[in-house]
């Protein structure tokens, strides 16, 4: 089933009620697996007298995305470890460790593939990179750079846009565009460092690059943007404006989940794939609440089977918009994120200082 | 460096000179009757203001200030100094923590009271309750009757700057810190004034022990009153005031324990609806990932949690202190069953201050106080108050080290 959902050209078929039942199926299984090939996720579930199957998505048992922080969860003999991924996090932050198999790498790498070719086509684009080659720089191997090297697989002659500085390495994209002209290029990059260092680059150079006919796809955030106020929709025009560029898709996902990740399509609503869903919950009762009303997104994913993060519970905020019934054409669930829960200021006798590190 | 208050000195730009004009006053006698007036006055301009209701702890200080107070702490300084002579120090700066609102208020007050000049050094971190209390301490230490306190106070904000640190460090005689380890290490690496001396107060964790019988036999009423008042205790701050009992040790047979819990735990329950208590939404996150975590743990047995902001609850078999190193506040208990009170010894951290009891005699507890294998905990008070300021404070006399002694001979 898994094999099947993940070798599909499209993988935006399944109606409602065929996915759900596939999808129940399925988490029910993974439930049962990881509880009895994880002892710390046995005892969750035991403690918190959390009942194992469930008849319906919304009460298949979920984990807080954050407790992955705290533990190290994996359901497989240490024999069978194969890597480990880690969240990105700011300084002196703890970040999560994702504990990989083989089976579970191979199975995230064929997710990623069939929902990208589905945007990008099957054969490999010339692909830029808007970044900085990393991979010279060992130190800064990180949430970003293993973001880059999946995307990566997508396209050929790699050009890592961006010098060490951060700035547009203006000759070598020459050198790139005319080389490639007239055939369509793949754009990838981090929303932030797109917008920061090479929108903005262009924008004050009151300059402009024809890049029309490429395809851009960008992910890792919009906390950035939102402190400057730029929107989603601000954000396609000025690259429309800018680079002539029209086909861009913005996606959401984490490492607590690679693979399933969401693509935003023409509409600009990101798309839940057949082998994954959301579900949205009231921030302050975590009831789920209906489509149309904002809460925090919930993820069911059937791709985790080395760790127990096939049901995680995020701090990110979000509305389903509807299902199966996108003007795009694809089926599922489509939603929006909207920014991440507030931090909670903490009272208490601690920290007269806090060390800036 | 902002100041805050007294908000008088405007036209004074320079920072260095409104510490020197506070340093360079002479003391006030103990007990002065500008100090005592000042105190009144304060404590009426907030009890009076039917707007503050709104906030409870704010409440409980006002009410601490209250003349009567004042005046019982009067008659325990006197008791301790009498046929003593007795001086004030000189000039205090008091480091508050950033977060407990109004913990700075007692140490402040206190030192006053003994004659002192002071400096509170306020971090950069605001919030409502903090400002109003400004406001307040403002529209009473500007009245031209309070000149004399108001020429000898300063409130002062300012972030991470070693120099206003090193410079009021060198000026003072006693120096206050309240804050968690890391901000006190990072203070404490600043020199003192060769003669001055200093009080430290880092991180505390509190814990509670209830008698089952004593839970069983309580009626309706004093159910009540029990649940209200474990809410002050646990909930003001979020249960992250180092008085905030984290931990609850219920001493009994497992059978009166089961129904004894019961009994605590709903009436917990209805005291958090009339309070109209909630998370914020993040800190719920915080809970319950931080409640999964403990779950996963091997020594720990049922969770149990309720609805959103209920207080959820981890019963623990084996003692274990690294689990209170996770605890994040907003209602999370760690809940323990002894069979006899003897067995608590053994749960005593060195880092524990307030013990809060129920059902259990004042006599009792003296003894198995006496008996506490380290130096954990400072304060065995009942529930109801374990965030009441008192005089003695995690194991030192305030007014002793706020004052000195002239020996004659």
């Amino acid at each position: 089933m898994i094999e099947e959902l993940l070798s599909s050209e499209n993988p935006y078929q399944q109606h409602r009620l065929a996915k759900q039942s596939m999808l129940l199926e399925q988490l029910n299984e993974l439930t049962s697996f990881h509880y009895q090939h994880c002892i710390p996720y046995q005892r969750i579930i035991d403690k918190t007298a959390t009942p194992q199957q469930a008849a319906r998505l919304e009460d298949i048992p979920y984990l807080p995305v954050q407790l992955f922080k705290m533990l190290d969860l994996f359901s497989m003999p240490a024999s069978e470890h194969f890597k480990t991924l880690n969240s990105s996090g700011t300084t002196g932050q703890q970040v999560s460790r994702i504990h990989i198999d083989r089976t579970t790498s191979v199975l995230q790498t064929k997710a990623l593939n069939t929902i990208v070719r589905s945007f990008l086509g099957k054969s490999r684009l010339p692909m830029i990179i808007v970044d900085n080659n990393f991979l010279k720089n060992r130190l800064q191997f990180s949430a970003r750079s293993a973001g880059t090297i999946g995307f990566s697989q997508f396209g050929h002659h790699h050009l890592y846009l961006l010098d060490d500085e951060m700035k547009v390495q203006e000759q070598e994209l020459e050198a790139f565009l005319e080389r490639y002209s007239g055939q369509p290029i793949f754009l990838f990059g981090f929303t932030f460092i797109i917008w920061e260092y090479l929108l903005q680059y262009y924008r004050a150079r009151n300059r402009k690059l024809d890049l029309s006919g490429s395809k851009l796809i960008h992910g890792g955030g919009w906390k950035k943007l939102q402190e400057q106020s730029v929107s989603d929709a601000e954000f396609r025009r000025l690259l429309k404006e800018q680079f002539g560029l029209t086909e861009v898709y913005n996606y959401y996902g984490m490492v607590e989940q690679v693979g399933s990740i969401y693509m935003q399509c023409e509409q600009g609503h990101l798309h839940t794939p057949d082998f994954a869903d959301v579900l949205v919950r009231d921030p302050d009762t975590l009831d789920v609440v209906p489509y149309g009303q904002k809460g925090l997104i919930q993820v069911l994913s059937i791709l985790p089977r080395s760790y127990p993060g096939h049901s995680l519970l995020t701090e990110d905020m979000g509305t389903i918009v509807g299902e199966d019934d996108c003007r795009c054409g694809r089926k599922g669930k489509y939603f929006t994120i909207e920014g991440r829960l507030p931090k909670a200021e903490l009272r208490g006798c601690s920290d007269t200082f806090t060390l800036q590190t | 460096m902002q100041i805050i208050a007294p908000n008088l000195r405007v036209e004074t730009i320079d920072w260095k000179t409104a510490i020197d004009h506070v340093v360079d006053q002479s003391s006030l006698h103990p007990f002065q009757d500008t100090a005592i007036q000042f105190l009144e006055a304060l404590s009426k301009h907030i009890l009076l203001d039917r707007s503050m209701r709104a906030y409870p702890e704010l409440m409980a200080m006002a009410h601490w200030l209250r003349k009567a107070h004042i005046f019982e702490l009067k008659r325990e300084y006197e008791q301790r100094t009498s046929d003593r002579y007795v001086l004030p120090r000189g000039t205090i700066i008091h480091f508050a923590p950033a977060n407990v609102d109004s913990v700075f208020i007692y140490s402040w007050i206190l030192s006053m009271l003994a004659g002192n000049k002071n400096i509170i050094r306020l971090s950069r971190r605001t919030n409502e309750q903090t400002d109003i209390l400004m406001r307040k301490i403002n529209d009473v230490i500007t009245r031209p009757e309070f000149t004399a306190i108001a020429s000898r106070t300063l409130l002062v904000r300012y972030g991470y700057e070693q120099e206003y640190t090193a410079y009021l460090s060198e000026h003072c005689d006693v120096r206050v810190l309240w804050g968690g380890d890391q901000s006190v290490r990072t203070i404490r690496a600043i020199p003192l004034a060769p003669n001055a001396v200093e009080l430290v107060f880092p991180n505390r964790y509190s814990k509670s022990v209830l008698s089952a019988d004593a839970v069983i036999q309580a009626d309706e009423q004093a159910m009540a009153v029990l649940g209200k008042q474990f809410y002050n205790d646990a909930l003001w701050y979020g249960q992250l005031a180092c008085s905030s009992p984290r931990e609850l040790f219920w001493v009994g047979t497992s059978e009166s324990i089961a129904t004894a819990k019961e009994r605590f735990w709903n009436s917990l329950e209805q005291a958090l609806h009339k309070e109209h208590y909630k998370n914020e939404p993040a800190l719920n996150m915080l809970r319950l990932t931080t409640s999964d975590y403990y779950a996963a743990q091997e020594q720990t047995g049922q969770v149990s949690a309720g609805y959103a902001s209920a207080p959820i609850r981890v019963e623990v078999k084996e003692a274990d202190f690294q689990l209170r190193d996770m605890h994040c506040g907003g209602g999370l208990f760690l809940e323990y069953s002894l069979p006899e009170l003897q067995q608590l010894h053994q749960h005593i951290h060195e880092r524990d201050q307030t013990l809060s009891y129920f059902g259990f005699e004042r006599q009792q507890l003296a003894v198995w106080a006496m008996q506490i294998p380290n130096r954990g905990i400072d304060r065995i008070v009942p529930v109801g108050q374990a965030l009441d300021f008192g005089s003695v404070w995690d194991g030192y006399d305030l007014f002793t080290y706020f004052s000195r002694e002239i020996a004659i001979l």
